[in-house]
């Protein structure tokens, strides 16, 4: 039996007064989850628009009455969250893989594709519209799928490739955040100044290393010459050029510690 | 150049040593005519590792911070004529991590630089001497050399 379906589309569904018992969106089939992910786009419409070669997840769809023209901005637009609706995508992206799955058991190809289209879209028009964390999280869900879509023909699945590349491309953003997180982990304090991280009044961050300093101190190491990371062992440099002011310092260390 | 640096992080460092320290060694800064602090001199003792030579003896070692600190690496001196190697006559100690052209980073605190020189007495580098007396004795004659540590371990004992 199908779930009940809000009367206003553009706002969210109320997911725990519909299922009191199990995960959100256990036991969604395909078709629901699919048009779950529309309303979730609905909600964000401040999300960038998709970059181009992308296809609208619409233009699957051969009913030309589930065709949804660009949206005005949603009056309940300013009351969702970011952290909610990464959420909710985490709670679908989590449902498609498990129907995914059940798909590849039985050998429908053509379903596990329309998935892949479905995750890719999520990955690539989302990410932005969400916290840095729960794009990884995302991105580790739909990790799951892909060794059991190498399984498949996917030689002229082009959106196959796009999704591969996306996953790609946002890995080596978690790994770039991954390795910061090792060095915050072991110095826990400016290299210089010896006051904690936590404490410093105007951090600065080098480029080369991603360690982080006291502005005082470090432009005081620095002098006007390229030199060697103040770090033990450390084969980064800092000059002017190469420290700047991370605007994402605060959220990295309370993220990362 | 503005000033303060060194000196702010001096007394981050003497509140890390405080919190946290190797067992044996001691570090405080000087302490003036008026009972005040200078935190650009620091007196300390290392003591001699277990199971070697030099075990028994606690070595005074005065740490001099120049107003670059921690750009420049202190000097590091035990008293005059002390017998090691590394050591010059005048008690300046040689070594690659207090070398500003070589081993030294802002980044090296002062209970790694204790603990450095600790092993440093035990495994001298004969590639680099500083004195005549102490590198020719280890080159040529090890049983002297031995005798002459463990002679100078006499000559510090713990202070209690």
């Amino acid at each position: 039996m199908a779930p009940p379906r809000p009367a206003s589309p553009q706002s969210l569904p109320p997911v725990a007064a519909t299922r009191s018992r199990g995960r959100p969106y256990e036991g969604w089939t395909l078709k629901e989850l699919i048009g779950e992910v529309r309303r979730l786009r609905r909600a964000a419409s401040s999300a960038p628009p998709r970059p181009a070669g992308v296809l609208d997840l619409d233009q699957g769809d051969a009913r030309a009455s589930d065709t949804v023209a660009p949206s005005p901005p949603s009056p309940c637009e300013s009351q969702e969250q970011p952290h909610h609706l990464g959420k909710r995508l985490e709670d679908v992206l989590i449902s498609l893989r498990d129907v995914a799955f059940q798909f590849i058991k039985i050998g429908r190809q053509d379903e596990v594709r329309k998935i892949v289209n479905v995750a890719h879209d999520i990955v690539v028009n989302f990410c932005n519209a969400i916290r840095a964390p729960e794009a990884f999280k995302l991105v580790a869900a739909a990790e799951n799928v892909k060794p059991h879509l190498l399984k498949i023909d996917h030689d002229d699945n082009l959106l196959f490739l796009q999704f591969k590349a996306a996953l790609e491309r946002e890995q080596q953003v978690h790994n770039v955040n991954h390795e910061i997180a090792i060095s915050l982990d072991k110095y826990t304090n400016c290299p210089l100044s010896g006051t904690e991280i936590a404490e410093l009044t105007q951090p600065l961050r080098s480029m080369t290393c991603g360690h982080i300093f006291e502005r005082q101190h470090i432009m005081n190491y620095m002098g006007s010459s390229l030199k060697g990371c103040p770090v033990i062992g450390c084969p980064g440099a800092v000059s002017n050029d190469l420290v700047f002011e991370d605007a994402e310092l605060r959220h990295d260390i309370k993220y990362c510690h | 150049m503005s000033g303060g640096i060194a000196r702010g992080r001096l007394a981050e460092e003497r509140k890390a040593w405080r919190k946290n320290h190797p067992h044996g060694f001691v570090a405080k800064p000087e302490t003036m005519a008026d009972g005040s602090a200078n935190l650009m001199i620091w007196h300390c003792t290392i003591p001699g590792k277990q199971g070697t030579d030099w075990e028994g003896g606690y070595y005074p070692l005065t740490l001099h911070f120049s107003e670059d600190y921690p750009s420049k690496p202190p000097k590091c001196k035990f008293p005059q004529g002390f017998f090691h190697p590394n050591v010059y006559p005048s008690g300046t100690v040689c070594l690659s991590i207090l070398n500003e052209d070589s081993g030294w980073r802002p980044a090296i605190t002062v209970k790694q630089i204790l603990v450095g020189i600790q092993d440093l007495l035990d495994q001298p580098n004969p590639a680099d001497p500083a004195q005549t007396d102490g590198y020719h004795i280890f080159i040529q004659d090890k049983p002297e050399y031995k005798r002459r540590v463990r002679v100078q371990a006499k000559q510090y004992p713990a202070l209690l």
